[in-house]
């Protein structure tokens, strides 16, 4: 009886040792797949940030290119219609 | 001595007493110990109880800080969406001079010459085919004029002052300040430069204290790409702080700048801020709202160049020009010349042209008020458009005498006529009709003598003083628009209160504040403050202003297409140097409205003083065909269908047109007759 419970604590102490084990490596594994996903995201927001600042370079360089100056310029040949000289059809 | 004596007597005694061991070492050693002990005690006490603020206090701004993030400026957009100001993303380059040894080599590589590549690729053992690919990487730094690279050079090192006073020379020069480009490129560039720098030179980086010889850095610069609207939209200062009209404004109540981010960190005893390793990952700045204006960026463009024009031609102190939606209090155009341009140099001169004097600058408005006085009295019921009124060649008022508008002829004037002539005599008699105290009320009313609310900084009341502290001949020029001063915008929203249906809203320049993923977060919508005049007496007003282009004094903005109403003004200037009003000093008005039979715009114009022959100095010389160009060019602009003709195409192709709206001028005048 004395031995059969010595052989069960033996027992115990191993299978909580692998569940201990088990239980660690489990962490571990989901903690770096957050730091994985972390360092998804992270990445996409940055990504995200260039493509903006992208945009607003663009959306300046074409606003800047049909500023109404420019385009008064560049169009200063033709003709600026007074309001008797348009005929209106509605 | 005697004391110290008994003291170590009483000492002995207590000692004896108190004794636990026989060994008196042990004794000492005991008291020694509960001495300490009792300090060890109290000490604690004292930490943790008695001054225990103090020192947490102490701690926490040892231990704990607070870092302040400021974010990303929002866009300001016209009504069509066009960008008249934003926050672009640029480079800053900087250069290490005293780090270079070899300055020609460097200076080819910056400059991007083929043959220093070709070397690198061969000491490299790249093939040919990347060397067109290195070219192409360092295009980025073509940017940098050898202009620029030299004046850097030659500066070696930049002079910092520190907190201390001492001067320090860094080895820091700026080579390039603000160029547009996408920083990714810039980085790779300057990777490869400096990678080909240290091969072809055969330095080594890492011996080198500052081995980045030339490097960037990234910053926000406020950019107004469309610029138009510098007296509405404003500037920033260099650090991206809002100076002006609504740059300031919009910074100040925090719409444009978006929330400060403070994210408390560990602090060093040096000050220095950590922040935790979450918030380096997922920090990122919320950038400030989007801002869309009521302004038209092309409609403004337009009042810019012609009242550019005008000035040029007129040499005046300064034009304002006002464009108001009348049915919704939406400015479409505020422009005052001379007006900041964008991209001027910053001069204190030239920032002074930013302020918007259509809503700082109040004058004497002179004959525009008449209009708001008959409708004072129309709207009371006190006269009808028709009443006839004796307008004598001179009127007495107090000890001042008041002529008419006839040179010396005796005439009868129906109501109206007295606003297309223009009649002192006959505006006065209208005036004391409708008393003092009424018509401060409906001038109240009409929204002078306070603030219109507009949301751009620094509006001026304007000066209209109580009623009670009229004197009659005061009572008398008020009803002509004298000892009253006004702004341009206040002049636009009451005459847009006359022609509307009579009521008044408040002038407004915002549209909608837009958040950075296009949801609009607040929509501005029209104010309704007050009914001024019934609908019907707007109505009455429409057709009397049109008179007044029609036949009377602002007959110089009459069109082919469409009813203009409108009044001119013609103010003569006090001038504190003579100590009264000189004849050759004034400011000219016009404010009207089109298409006037069912108005959709409201525009006024006001020139002070320009500079031109005695025979010129009207308001029908000067403001009326300032506002006719205008009028004109709004009308083509938004095209706008005309009032006074309706065309049409004839099957064989061939356009006609029927005259309209015939009815809506006014036919029965007295002096008309005559005419």
């Amino acid at each position: 009886m004395g031995k059969l419970l010595q052989l069960s604590c033996i027992l115990l102490y191993l299978v909580s040792t692998v569940a201990a084990i088990l239980v660690v490596s489990k962490v571990i594994e989901v903690r770096s797949m957050c730091t994985e996903e972390k360092k998804k995201i992270s990445s996409l927001v940055s990504e995200i940030k260039d493509l903006k600042d992208e945009n607003t370079r663009l959306m300046v360089e074409y606003y800047s290119k049909v500023r109404p100056e420019l385009v008064d310029k560049n169009s200063s040949n033709l003709k600026d219609f007074k309001e008797d000289e348009v005929e209106y059809i509605r | 001595m005697r004391l110290f004596i008994l003291f170590k007597e009483l000492l002995s005694k207590l000692y004896g007493f108190l004794k636990p061991f026989k060994e008196d070492r042990l004794n000492y050693f005991f008291f020694m110990s509960l001495l300490l002990v009792i300090i060890f005690t109290w000490r604690i006490f004292d930490l943790s109880y008695f001054s225990k603020e103090k020192w947490l206090k102490l701690a926490s701004s040892q231990f704990t800080g607070i870092f302040k993030l400021s974010s990303e400026r929002g866009e300001l957009l016209d009504r069509n969406g066009s960008l008249l100001a934003a926050s672009l993303k640029v480079i800053s380059f900087y250069l290490r001079p005293t780090e270079i040894k070899d300055w020609e080599l460097f200076k080819e590589i910056i400059k991007g010459k083929p043959s220093v590549i070709e070397q690198y690729a061969q000491k490299s053992g790249i093939g040919e085919k990347r060397i067109s690919k290195i070219l192409e990487t360092l295009k980025p730094l073509s940017v940098i004029s050898d202009e620029e690279l030299r004046k850097a050079y030659e500066k070696k090192y930049t002079v910092v002052v520190t907190k201390s006073g001492k001067k320090v020379k860094v080895p820091f020069v700026w080579l390039k300040k603000d160029v547009p480009e996408d920083p990714k490129e810039v980085k790779r560039a300057v990777r490869t430069a400096l990678r080909i720098y240290y091969t072809l030179s055969g330095e080594n980086r890492f011996r080198k204290k500052h081995p980045d010889l030339i490097g960037f850095l990234t910053e926000y610069v406020r950019v107004y790409p469309y610029q138009v609207g510098s007296t509405v939209v404003g500037i920033t200062n260099k650090f991206g702080e809002g100076l002006y009209n609504l740059e300031y404004l919009l910074e100040k109540e925090n719409v444009i700048t978006g929330d400060v981010l403070k994210l408390s960190g560990e602090k060093d005893v040096q000050g220095k801020v950590y922040l935790g390793k979450e918030a380096t990952v997922f920090l990122r700045k919320k950038k400030g709202n989007n801002v869309e204006l009521t302004i038209d960026g092309n409609l403004q463009y337009i009042f810019e160049k012609t009242v550019e024009k005008y000035g040029n031609k007129w040499h005046p102190n300064f034009i304002n020009a006002v464009l108001m939606d009348p049915n919704s209090g939406e400015i479409l155009a505020a422009t005052s010349w001379p007006y900041y341009k964008y991209g001027q140099k910053r001069t204190k001169e030239n920032l002074k042209y930013l302020i918007p004097r259509f809503i700082t600058s109040p004058y004497e408005p002179g004959s525009v008020m008449k209009p708001l006085v008959l409708a004072a009295a129309l709207n009371e019921g006190l006269i009808t458009k028709d009443t006839v009124f004796h307008c004598p060649p001179t009127m007495k008022v107090g000890n001042k005498v008041f002529k008419n508008e006839f040179h010396g002829r005796d005439v009868k004037l129906r109501a109206w006529e007295i606003i297309e002539y223009s009649d002192n005599v006959g505006i006065i008699q209208v005036a004391q009709l409708l008393g003092k105290r009424k018509l401060y009320q409906y001038y109240r009313n009409f929204g002078f003598g306070k603030r219109t609310g507009v949301e751009l900084p620094g509006e001026s009341p304007g000066i209209l003083r109580n009623w009670k502290k009229w004197r009659d001949v005061d009572f008398a020029t008020l009803s002509f628009g004298h000892n009253i001063s006004v702004t341009t915008l206040q002049l636009a929203a009451a005459y847009s209160t006359l022609v509307n249906g009579g009521i008044y809203y408040k002038p407004r320049i915002l549209k909608a504040v837009i958040d950075e993923k296009g949801k609009v977060v607040k929509e501005f919508q029209p104010v309704k403050l007050r009914r001024v005049i019934s609908d019907r007496t707007s109505k009455v007003m429409r057709r009397i202003l049109t008179m007044v282009v029609e036949g009377g004094t602002g007959v110089g903005t009459k069109l082919v297409n469409f009813y203009i109403g409108g009044k001119t003004g013609t103010a003569v200037k006090y001038d504190p140097k003579i100590g009264g009003y000189n004849r050759s000093k004034i400011t000219a008005t016009f404010a009207g409205a089109f298409p006037i039979t069912n108005p959709r715009y409201v525009l006024v114009v006001t020139v002070d003083e320009p500079k031109v022959p005695k025979n010129m100095l009207w308001a029908s010389k000067i403001a009326v065909p300032l506002f006719k160009e205008l009028a004109q060019r709004v009308l083509l602009y938004e095209r706008t269908p005309p009032d006074k003709r309706e065309y049409r195409v004839k099957p064989g192709g061939e356009i006609t047109y029927t005259e309209i709206n015939r009815d809506f001028i006014l036919t029965n005048g007295l002096e008309q007759k005559k005419k």
